[in-house]
């Protein structure tokens, strides 16, 4: 039996009084007061914001631009193949079967690991060597 | 009686189950080999590298003529590119933002009890209240609001000298913290970039490298590897067998789909010599796309002399200018 119970002290994990501290911490903090920014403050942050949107949406439009011209290259090469020769532009239309992507694909990290190039056979003669 | 009848129908199960083969383990499906290479070829040292080139059957294969239609002869060039390995640097204006940002996240963001949270007078709290100097000296030097970015900067480089400064208790287990928390990240410049060897792949980790190879003559030396197409082979066997016979077996390739990403038309130059009965007017090369994941190129000194992984912006020190005006579309820019 517990003298003075509080509210709600049945539904912590067996009775313990340390989560209705955890939960009172949590829940019940007072609440912060509210940003106030100056009308220079927030046309600063309005010019930042547009001013990463609008670098953002630049390189994007690089990006696609690039990827425009790679295609178009594609698109020539593939019709200049189908013109040429009918055999190799249908092995060229074709998909392989099985196909799955190479699990050494790597994914881009901050810095380089240890190893950053496996060679190989680095007893073979290279003009490197 | 009833155990009678048991082990009758327990030896007809048994007889039952010796006589079903073992049929279920044999037909693995022709993916699952294919990966398996791909990771034979990654850890083994000496295996012989295998690319994803379905190779036709030398059955089929049988004559080592070039293709020639309409008096051009058929080339299958491949674009070899070395993926970047790290994430780009960020632009100032990038730095500047996302410093920005965590800012405004910080001040926005709930109260944290740091007397509830951490325990009294263990390391963490100690380390908090460090950072916690740290960020009110850096506030208090700044001259006009927090939101304002160009203070942000000048505030950040001025935070790194008075943090070294701040930290004047450092008592033992401080140290031991200090050591416990220290991680060695590698340089992301590396020996390759400082002495700009051209050959290595361990140069410019943030940008594609493509290969290069030079070829033993005076005019256009630089181009990408390439090689004539055979009678009965495919765009993508030509392209691998190809860069096989020129650059060594010792690389770890995929090549990227059947489908060709570029082409370039020309016609020789009076005096060209060919094999074929049929007098040449001209090539076309197709260009495939490969991708490299390990090993190196090791030059035959009979078709090529010597070769180089470049980005987009160098190779038009190496490679002709109207090669490189056919060429540059296919290539990224980052």
């Amino acid at each position: 039996m517990r003298a003075g119970a509080k509210k709600g002290a049945s539904t912590s994990l067996n009775g313990d009084v340390r989560n209705d501290l955890i939960k009172k911490v949590l829940f019940d903090a007072p609440p912060r007061p509210a940003i106030r920014l100056t009308p220079e403050d927030f046309e600063r942050h309005e010019t930042i914001e547009r001013a990463w949107k609008l670098v953002r949406q630049q390189r994007k439009q690089e990006q696609e631009k690039g990827l425009a011209r790679k295609f178009e290259m594609m698109r020539k090469a593939n019709a200049e193949l189908e013109a040429t020769s009918p055999v190799l532009f249908k092995h060229s239309q074709s998909k392989e079967r099985n196909a799955v992507f190479p699990r050494q694909l790597r994914t881009l990290t901050d810095t380089p690991p240890k190893q950053i190039w496996n060679y190989r056979q680095p007893t073979n003669a290279t003009p490197k060597a | 009686m009833s155990s009678i009848l048991r082990r009758q129908v327990f030896r007809a199960a048994a007889g039952s189950f010796a006589a079903v083969p073992r049929m279920q383990i044999q037909a693995i499906p022709a993916r699952l080999t294919l990966t398996a290479r791909s990771y034979a070829s990654a850890s083994a040292q000496e295996a012989p590298l295998k690319s994803n080139v379905s190779m036709t059957s030398s059955a089929v294969v049988s004559s080592t003529k070039n293709l020639i239609i309409d008096n051009t002869r058929i080339v299958a060039g491949v674009v070899v590119s070395r993926q970047p390995l790290i994430l780009r640097d960020l632009s100032p204006f990038e730095q500047e933002y996302f410093l920005y940002q965590k800012q405004l996240e910080r001040d926005n963001a709930a109260p944290f009890g740091a007397e509830f949270y951490f325990k009294k007078g263990s390391v963490a709290e100690r380390r908090w209240k460090q950072q916690e100097a740290e960020r009110n000296a850096r506030s208090s030097t700044s001259t006009s609001s927090s939101s304002s970015s160009s203070s942000a900067s000048a505030s950040s480089a001025a935070s790194k000298a008075t943090g070294s400064e701040a930290s004047e208790e450092l008592t033992e287990e401080d140290r031991v913290a200090a050591m416990e928390s220290k991680i060695e990240f590698n340089d992301r410049v590396t020996e390759a970039d400082r002495k700009n060897d051209v050959r290595s792949l361990e140069r410019a980790l943030q940008r594609t490298l493509y290969l290069i190879v030079k070829k033993p003559r005076e005019e256009h030396s630089w181009q990408f590897p390439q090689g004539g197409v055979r009678l009965c082979e495919n765009l993508q066997e030509a392209a691998s067998r190809e860069l096989q016979e020129e650059c060594g077996g010792n690389m770890d390739l995929w090549f990227v789909g059947r489908v060709p990403i570029g082409h370039h038309v020309y016609s020789h130059p009076k005096g060209f010599q060919t094999e074929a009965a049929v007098a040449v007017k001209g090539t076309k090369v197709f260009f495939m796309k490969a991708h490299i994941f390990a090993g190196q190129v090791q030059v035959d000194n009979k078709e090529i002399v010597d070769f180089a992984w470049v980005t987009k912006e160098e190779m038009k020190n190496y490679v002709s200018e109207d090669y490189y005006k056919v060429v540059e579309d296919m290539l990224s820019d980052f």
